[in-house]
């Protein structure tokens, strides 16, 4: 039971990341993080 | 004597923090913050992508950068990649990022060895003067290079660090605060609605998360003793803005009624109360969540001890283009106090960042009790000997239930156990 558990959810992050960049969300990040 | 052996985890968190953070061409090239095509994929663990070394993304930076852009679609907003790559992380191995890969717990894991209270007898003042001679240090470079009045930061920085760590040289070391009271938190919240009302949103953000960490793990005694004379100050400057009749000094008594019926609510009548572990949830829906949304800044990181450690001070002393050091405010002194505070925290308690405020921590504990790689007890050969206890940087109690939200899987118990009760399993 719980190793069907896993592989859905690994399924799903599969499925969100591909979405992700699909949606070009891989930006690169360039700022200070608001740190000063 | 015994020959001390280093604990493996500890090596995957040196290699972690060295990996995380390699950019050392930022001092050869003069660069400030590396930000080439790794820059976009998001690492683990905590991990200030501002700082100079850093050669990844934060996923909680990179998660409200995203959460945050105003005028967009909703599904735009949503940080789908770092949300997959956790659950994804999540299901195979729970916790294990936070003990094998996170800096900040290595940063806590050996400031907790340092050797503090009556346990370390005659060594607890040498440790004392060393820290109080490192703080002067500190002082001095603050005065040298951000021209920082050396009397105020004497005054508000040296000596309540100092006064923390002779209260610790005292007390010793000490357990987690157990409980999470709601009033507290409401309080907290309550009080920076109300600065942010009377002076400035972003003093009241910052005031409020502040204000809320102290009083939601404090009892309704220090929360009123410390809230209402607050509450009074904050009426009685800022904005004159008026609620109805009442201004001035008449809204700091406003203020005092509102936080004593919330104490006498929630804590005598219908005594909530939660582990105090659970605020890290709040952290991650309230800061990193609903704030970093409607304001569009990334709150969390501003005031993340870890940001101001890798980031924030490196970058004021270090200032490549000339200039960030007239960026300093009062948000950075903010900054420098809470890191000092959590470095105060962490000698005399194991890991508290990690147990009360870390979001990605809380969202990995969430896949704890259903991650592939877990642990196994053996109920009829464990003794509760308690030594998993002893060994466990997170201070849990694995005889109790080793798959415990706050389990980091750093095995430790695993390998320790005299008779070996616990095992590592994978699905079993």
């Amino acid at each position: 039971m719980r190793k069907v558990l896993v592989i859905l959810l690994v399924l799903l992050g599969v499925v969100a990341i591909a979405f992700g960049i699909k949606l070009g969300m891989l930006l690169v990040i360039r700022g200070f993080a608001g740190q000063i | 004597m015994p020959k001390r052996r280093v604990a493996p985890y500890r090596i995957g968190q040196i290699i972690g923090t060295v990996v995380l953070n390699a950019y050392i061409l930022a001092y050869i090239q003069g660069k400030i913050i590396y930000s080439g095509f790794l820059k976009s994929i998001p690492e683990p663990v905590l991990n200030c992508y501002g700082g100079p070394l850093s050669v990844f993304a934060c996923p909680l930076g990179s998660f409200q950068q995203i959460f945050g852009q105003q005028g967009l679609a909703f599904y735009l907003r949503i940080p789908w990649v770092i949300i997959g790559l956790v659950v994804i992380i999540g299901a195979f191995v729970g916790r294990t990022p936070c003990a094998w890969v996170c800096p900040f717990g290595l940063w806590q894991d050996l400031l907790y060895k340092i050797k503090v209270g009556p346990q370390a007898k005659g060594k607890r003042w040498l440790t004392f003067s060393v820290i109080g001679l490192i703080g002067l240090v500190v002082v001095a470079l603050l005065v040298v290079f951000v021209k920082v009045n050396l009397f105020k930061a004497l005054l508000f920085g040296w000596l309540p660090f100092i006064v923390l760590c002779l209260f610790g040289a005292l007390k010793g070391k000490m357990n987690l605060p157990g409980r999470w009271f709601l009033s507290g938190t409401l309080v907290g919240i309550g009080l920076g609605l109300f600065v942010g009302w009377k002076h400035d949103i972003n003093l009241g953000i910052a005031s409020g998360v502040v204000a809320l960490t102290l009083f939601s793990l404090a009892s309704s005694k220090v929360t009123l003793l410390l809230a209402v004379p607050t509450g009074f100050v904050i009426s009685l400057f800022g904005r004159g803005v008026q609620l109805g009749p009442f201004a001035g000094a008449e809204l700091g008594m406003l203020f005092a009624i509102f936080a004593f019926l919330v104490v006498m609510v929630f804590d005598q009548w219908l005594k909530i109360s939660l582990p105090a572990t659970g605020l890290k949830y709040l952290f991650l829906l309230l800061v990193a969540g609903l704030v970093a949304f409607f304001t569009g800044e990334p709150w969390f990181c501003k005031l993340c001890p870890q940001g101001t450690l890798e980031a924030g001070i490196p970058l004021v002393l270090w200032d490549p283009v000339q200039g960030l050091r007239a960026l300093v405010s009062w948000l950075f002194y903010l900054k420098v106090g809470i890191l000092l505070f959590v470095i105060w925290a962490a000698m005399l308690i194991k890991r508290p960042f990690c147990r009360i405020v870390c979001p990605i921590g809380a969202v990995y504990s969430i896949f704890n009790r259903v991650s592939l790689l877990r642990l196994k007890l053996n109920r009829e050969s464990c003794t509760r000997c308690q030594v998993c206890r002893r060994v466990c940087p997170t201070d849990i109690e694995p005889y109790e239930e080793p798959n415990q939200t706050d389990c980091i899987r750093c095995f430790e118990c695993v390998w320790k156990c005299p008779r070996s009760s616990l095992k590592i399993t994978l699905g079993g």
